[in-house]
């Protein structure tokens, strides 16, 4: 399921050690003490996707995991939303345009 | 007619400015220059410069209106435009007199300049007139937007300012890397009055924007000053927690929106939209349709078709749930590239089909199969899916009910193009799935799993199951399980040297796995059991040894019963004497198991004289005043079956009817919360009186309560089993007026009871729906074509049955019964059909009381000639039996 690839911030093209390494880093990132949804979101996507097999299969039935349609919906609408970092200071400044002065 | 309308408008429009005061049009400039509509402030401060070029404050108002308007120029990348605009509110600021400017227009005035000007225009402030709290706020603001905090040198070493920034100072560093959180914590040194105490409130108000904390975050802004130099920020989250749905924006999200990633609420209001489409009866497919690309390219810019096939696929969720059409769901493939639409719309179908015993689609596997390399280009790749797809159709065939007798000839040939193989026995269809899954991916474990439990449920496969697993025990080298399979199915077949052979081989790969001591300690019993029935007591003892030898705790009650069913056999009668010796050292609930067992095993063995078994009831019968010795929890342990591990040495593992005499007595002894498990136990072994007596005992003086309900169900079942009632009113009587809590305890005893019925009521159970009782058809899903075909003879069948049947017990008579009750089935054209439909078929002829009694008395009559029976026959008159006879010949 394309939820899994966004929730790792991956195209549906990565290889094992894509996906691995990236893992890696989002937990590192995301600690389960400091955001423990984000955490499981990133450890169910890993587990749906670490290997070619399970990939496979993941895109071939995913849907199946699912019980709610509307559920799986707002998941995958915010999947890229849940990869975005808050924005920094300098961003926003540079957003609203106020000049370093 | 539309020129004079807006010539009016216009001179109405021109007529209200005129009215308006330029102290009013000042104050609204300055709201909009709040808003950061630079814009449509300058229009104001046009006007109100037009009604009076001397008002106060109107020159510092221009020079922020245009400086606004130059940054919001600037960040468009109107560079010329903005240069203008610079140009106008330098031209302004020549005007200004700092020192004359009110608090507000102070903050707003410094916003356009440099740190270092601000700050000097501060400290000259500062000996001349009290400073507001928002001018230092504004200044605070400014340094950390510049990071200029050398301009700070000319302030006093204790003014707030200079001192809280050597505080602020670490946070940026948090802040500039979006760690709101870090920054917040680095900022709890900040007191509420320090001109930086803003920047705490706004770095909770950033955490709570990532946490999705609403309230959290309105509680914040609330708190922020109204001067807080990121207003834009600011007013794009105050919007985030408005109540409500937003309409769809018409224009594009502004750089703040982009910053902050709130344009995911064009994306949530899209998918919003979706779900209220969808939710309509019927749902408004073209608004679907319409609302898929937008929002497909909202979630992933970078594949927006990889997208659609995504939403897709989710929507095809309500397919498989019943609550959309799946046709519908897969017309929307148009909006897919060509080469794309026909995989997807076939994957869709296949995931998401709904499998009974009579619908089980197997050409979209086929289709999909067939264009599969648009998905997945890779070949290793393919073989996978190939794998997968095989796999997923035995699985959702099997596990779906379908039938494979009722398949038609077209999916039989699918089958066999998808297979490869052409295989005449159509009950090995799903076994034949699974076999050309695993050609293509050999290394799926549970592929392997799987397939061993399917052939295991069809008879003469046992060479097919010994490949099976010796293949699997060769691939998976560190596997003990496929070696512990093969070990048990030799047992079952007496081989006991490959038996132990492959325990071996399962103890070599596992040395330290319990269970596999467990299995061999149970081979060597079953070895002994073998040896005993040929009279070879030597051998049986040798072997009861070698379980000995193993030290298996879990195992010692059976050793002993084996022991001494081995003395009795040996020396029988004589034996008494020690078998009572050694069993006074038990305790009584030892010995009562010990003796129910024993009975149990000498039951099913060879050799055993009747003096015997019935010198051993009379030992248990003797042990009836120990009873009351007995617990609760030793009472659901007398009765409870033997464990399903050692279904190898004892043939029939429920002890409860070895017990019938007692069960009385047993479940007076048992307080309420023990008693449905003894209940299950003896419906298990069909004792239903027992239980229906100790129902009504106990319901007499019960107050009404839940166990009262759970009790009334209990007997409503029995009742209806035993054909007293028939229809839903004695169950919907109970869970009608059940509360919730007592419902689901209700809905859990029905999937329990289930078990012990067939039939109507088993599916009545089953589905907790009670109305199917009322009906006399229930089936598997729908109506299958072959089930249709019969319904007119069937209808007319309860008739022919009652003229079939009379009490004659001749047994000439009772043949001539049987023959005519086969004849019945061959022109029901029952005859090949497969299990579900058969059921269906005894379900319903048995939904009559009194042709059930009849038919019981027939089936108790012939159950020596049970084998001999025809298959649907066997099915008619002992409907909850499985297989063969139980006891082999």
């Amino acid at each position: 399921m394309l939820t899994h690839y966004l929730i790792l911030g991956l195209s549906p093209q990565a290889s094992n050690a894509e996906v691995r390494q990236r893992y890696l880093q989002l937990v590192r990132e995301n600690p389960p003490s400091r955001a423990p949804e984000y955490f499981q979101k990133i450890t169910t996507a890993h587990d749906a996707l670490k290997d070619e097999r399970t990939r496979v299969a993941t895109r071939l039935f995913g849907t199946l995991q699912c019980a709610d349609l509307e559920i799986a919906l707002m998941e995958l609408v915010r999947a890229n939303a849940s990869r975005r970092k808050s924005p920094g200071l300098k961003a926003l400044l540079d957003a609203e345009g106020i000049l370093d002065g | 007619m539309a020129r004079k309308h807006s010539r009016r408008e216009r001179k109405h429009k021109h007529e209200h400015k005129k009215r308006t005061p330029a102290s009013q049009l000042l104050q609204q400039g300055r709201q909009k220059l709040e808003e950061g509509d630079s814009r449509q402030a300058l229009d104001y401060f046009k006007r109100a410069q037009s009604e009076d070029g001397n008002l106060k404050g109107l020159n510092v108002l221009l020079f922020c209106a245009y400086s606004q308007r130059a940054r919001q120029l600037a960040t468009k990348g109107m560079t010329s435009e903005a240069a203008v605009m610079r140009k106008l509110a330098d031209g302004q600021c020549a005007t200004v007199d700092p020192q004359a400017l009110s608090a507000g227009d102070f903050v707003r005035y410094i916003r356009h300049l440099k740190t270092a000007d601000v700050v000097q225009l501060y400290t000259s402030r500062l000996g001349q007139q009290e400073l507001a709290p928002e001018v230092e706020q504004a200044l605070a603001d400014q340094l950390l937007a510049s990071r200029h905090w050398e301009a700070l040198a000319v302030l006093d070493h204790d003014h707030p300012l200079r001192r809280d920034a050597e505080v602020v100072k670490p946070a940026i560093t948090f802040m500039d890397a979006g760690d709101w959180e870090q920054a917040g914590t680095a900022l709890a040194g900040i007191s509420r009055r320090s001109p930086f105490a803003p920047w705490r409130i706004f770095c909770k108000a950033m955490v709570c924007v990532g946490a999705g904390d609403k309230v959290g975050l309105r509680q914040a802004i609330d708190l922020l000053p109204k001067h807080f130099i990121l207003s834009q920020t600011v007013n794009e989250l105050r919007s985030l927690c408005a109540p409500g749905t937003k309409a769809m924006p018409r224009t594009a999200p502004t750089p703040v929106q982009q910053a902050l990633g709130t344009e995911t609420l064009d994306r949530e209001q899209l998918a919003a939209n979706l779900i209220a489409a969808l939710r309509q009866n019927p749902p408004r497919w073209h608004q679907v349709e319409r609302l898929l690309p937008p929002l497909a390219k909202a979630i992933y810019p970078e594949d927006p078709v990889e997208a659609c096939v995504a939403l897709l696929e989710i929507i095809g969720i309500g397919g498989r749930l019943g609550h959309l059409p799946l046709s519908d769901i897969v017309a929307m493939r148009r909006l897919l590239p060509q080469d794309r639409a026909q995989a997807v719309a076939a994957r869709i179908e296949l995931v998401n089909q709904h499998v009974s015993h009579g619908t089980w689609n197997v050409a979209s596997a086929a289709t999909y199969l067939a264009h599969q390399d648009v998905e997945f280009p890779d070949a290793r790749q393919q073989a996978l899916v190939r794998a997968r797809i095989l796999e997923f159709l035995a699985r959702s065939g099997h596990t779906g009910g379908a039938c494979p007798h009722c398949v038609g000839a077209q999916v039989i040939k699918t089958l066999w193009n998808l297979t490869g193989a052409h295989s005449n026995n159509q009950a090995m269809i799903f076994a034949d799935l699974m076999l050309a899954s695993l050609e293509s991916d050999p290394d799926n474990r549970e592929g392997y799993r799987f397939l061993v439990e399917l052939l295991r449920s069809e008879p003469s496969t046992g060479p097919k199951v010994e490949r099976v697993l010796t293949e699997m025990a060769s691939r998976f080298r560190d596997d003990p399980d496929p070696c512990v399979e093969l070990a048990v199915f030799h047992f079952s077949r007496n081989a006991y040297r490959k038996a132990e052979a492959a325990l071996e081989e399962a103890r070599r790969r596992a040395p330290y796995d319990e269970r596999l001591l467990d299995k061999q300690a149970i081979g060597y019993l079953k070895s002994a059991d073998q040896s005993r029935n040929r009279r070879n007591y030597a051998l049986a003892e040798r072997d009861l040894q070698r379980t000995e030898a193993l030290r298996r705790r879990r195992l010692s009650p059976i050793l002993l019963v084996k022991r001494l069913g081995l003395k009795l056999m040996c020396d029988g009668g004589d034996a008494m004497a020690e078998i009572e010796h050694r069993l006074s050292s038990l305790s009584p609930f030892e010995q009562m198991r010990t003796l129910s067992l024993l009975i149990l095993d000498l039951t099913a063995a060879k050799n055993v004289g009747q003096h015997i078994l019935a010198s051993l009831m009379k030992l248990l019968s003797s042990k009836r005043d120990m009873l009351d010795q007995l617990d609760a929890g030793e009472v659901i342990g007398l009765l409870a079956p033997i464990d399903e591990d050692f279904k190898l040495v004892f043939p029939d593992l429920q002890v409860a009817p070895v017990l019938a005499d007692w069960a009385t007595r047993l479940l007076a002894m048992v307080e309420d919360d023990h008693l449905i498990a003894i209940f299950d136990i003896l419906l298990a072994c069909q004792n239903r009186s027992a239980v229906r007596a100790e129902i009504r005992r106990r319901l007499k003086g019960l107050a009404t309560s839940d166990q009262y309900a759970l009790l009334r169900f209990y007997l409503a079942v029995i009742c209806h089993i035993d054909g007293e009632t028939d229809g839903s009113q004695s169950f919907k009587a109970i869970v009608d007026v059940a509360n919730p809590a007592l419902k689901e305890r209700l809905r859990a005893a029905a999937a329990r009871l289930a078990r012990y019925t067939h039939g109507p009521l088993r599916e009545a159970l089953q589905q907790f729906n009670f109305d199917i009782l009322d009906s006399p058809f229930t089936l598997h899903g729908e109506v299958t074509q072959g089930f249709e075909e019969l319904l007119p003879d069937l209808i007319e069948l309860p008739n022919d049955i009652s003229e079939l049947l009379d009490d004659d017990d001749d047994e000439d008579d009772q043949m001539d019964e049987l023959e005519d009750l086969e004849q019945m089935l061959d022109e029901a054209g029952v005859r090949g059909a497969s299990l579900p439909m058969l059921q269906d078929f005894v379900g319903y002829v048995r939904s009559d009381p009194r042709q059930r009694r009849e038919l019981d008395q027939i089936a108790r009559a012939v159950e020596e000639q049970y084998d001999d029976l025809s298959r649907e026959l066997r099915v008619l008159l002992f409907p909850k039996r499985k297989g063969r006879s139980r006891q082999r010949r």
